[in-house]
């Protein structure tokens, strides 16, 4: 599951974080992949069931399997 | 309230960190990167989890911190000792306090509850306890106290008395009241007897003030008993001396004057203060008063 807000961008029930970087960020869900993009984007908050993201996102997508 | 450790991992743990916190459930907060490291929280709760990855302590900050501190044996020591004592000191008698005007009764007192083990750093009474001290208090001072009350407050023991009053029997005395010196009558304050003089009369020394004798309606002659006051105006001169040593002339007066003033009798009031004179030779110095008093000057003696 995916929410934003105008501060953060919650994802619950994710699978693995593939790749993190200041400005990327890739996540592996059940059925697909999140691509974040962005700048200065920070874990916030993490844990084996949600992540929680801050900083300037710019672009979410995603790709399905 | 959650107290969080700091860590920093260096860049390529990164990936290894977040597999380990899916793996066993471990909280992260604020993951930053910054001077080619990644630093992150994780709650205090759950460090003996992430110390089994080779992650760098930093620091701890909130409560628990400063709860931490004491985990180091000397602390721990000092802290268990401090409870300790607070609980300890909250059952003993840190201090009792006798509360009463007689001094040698208060020894007394304190002399008794020593005697039946109650002193400072023994433990607070019950109140079965409480009354069997003060039953005691009660009969061992029955002569001497009126009201006495024991109670305890925190950590002290309080007694309180009051010193019982001793009535006494005033014998009648039916003896006359005379004039002790000379003087004008200003007032009586006379309980029994007859007065046998008025107000603004003047009396010699003896003369007669209040009788004993009362003569009824009858005409039968009783004895009653004479008790009272009789307050006149009395003229006095007093005359004081000190040796002459050149000193100042009104310290010399103002010596002189208190010098007179501690011979006038206590009891009297000074109406009138007159300086008759001020003598000065080379060897000492004069002070001559001249004083109205008003004082009682009845007595029973002839």
């Amino acid at each position: 599951m995916l929410v934003v807000d105008d501060e953060m961008v919650l994802i619950k029930d994710y699978i693995n974080i593939l790749l993190v970087n200041d400005h990327y960020f890739k996540i592996e869900m059940k059925e697909c992949y999140y691509h974040i993009n962005g700048k200065n984007i920070m874990i916030h908050y993490l844990d084996n069931y949600e992540i929680r993201l801050s900083g300037q996102i710019d672009v979410i997508t995603y790709d399905k399997f | 309230m959650i107290s969080f450790d700091y860590y920093c991992i260096e860049t390529w743990q990164l990936y290894e960190l977040l597999h380990y916190i899916k793996d066993h459930h471990i909280k992260l907060w604020h993951l930053t990167y910054k001077n080619d490291l990644y630093y992150f929280y994780i709650p205090i709760y759950q460090r003996y989890l992430i110390r089994e990855i080779n992650v760098c302590y930093i620091s701890t900050i909130g409560l628990f911190k400063y709860l931490l501190l004491f985990i180091k044996p000397l602390n721990m020591i000092g802290l268990i000792s401090f409870i300790g004592m607070i609980l300890i000191c909250h059952h003993l008698i840190l201090n009792i306090e006798v509360i009463g005007i007689v001094p040698d009764t208060n020894t007394e007192i304190y002399q008794t509850l020593y005697d039946e083990g109650i002193m400072p750093y023994t433990f607070l009474k019950d109140y079965e306890e409480l009354n069997d001290i003060l039953s005691l208090l009660k009969n061992t001072f029955s002569n001497d106290i009126e009201y006495i009350n024991l109670y305890q407050t925190g950590s002290v023991l309080y007694v309180e008395y009051t010193k019982r009053q001793q009535d006494t029997v005033a014998e009648n005395d039916y003896r006359n009241i005379y004039a002790s010196k000379d003087g004008l009558i200003a007032y009586f304050d006379i309980d029994s007897g007859f007065i046998e003089v008025d107000i603004n009369d003047y009396v010699v020394k003896g003369d007669l003030l209040v009788n004993n004798e009362i003569i009824s309606t009858t005409n039968e002659t009783k004895i009653i008993p004479v008790k009272g006051h009789v307050y006149a105006y009395t003229y006095n001169d007093y005359e004081q001396s000190i040796d002459n040593h050149n000193q100042d002339y009104a310290d010399a007066f103002y010596e002189l004057l208190l010098k007179i003033r501690s011979k006038i009798p206590t009891d009297a009031i000074i109406d009138k203060e007159n300086v008759l004179q001020i003598n000065k030779t080379s060897s000492t110095i004069t002070l001559k008063m001249h004083y109205t008093l008003l004082e009682d000057i009845g007595t029973k003696e002839t």
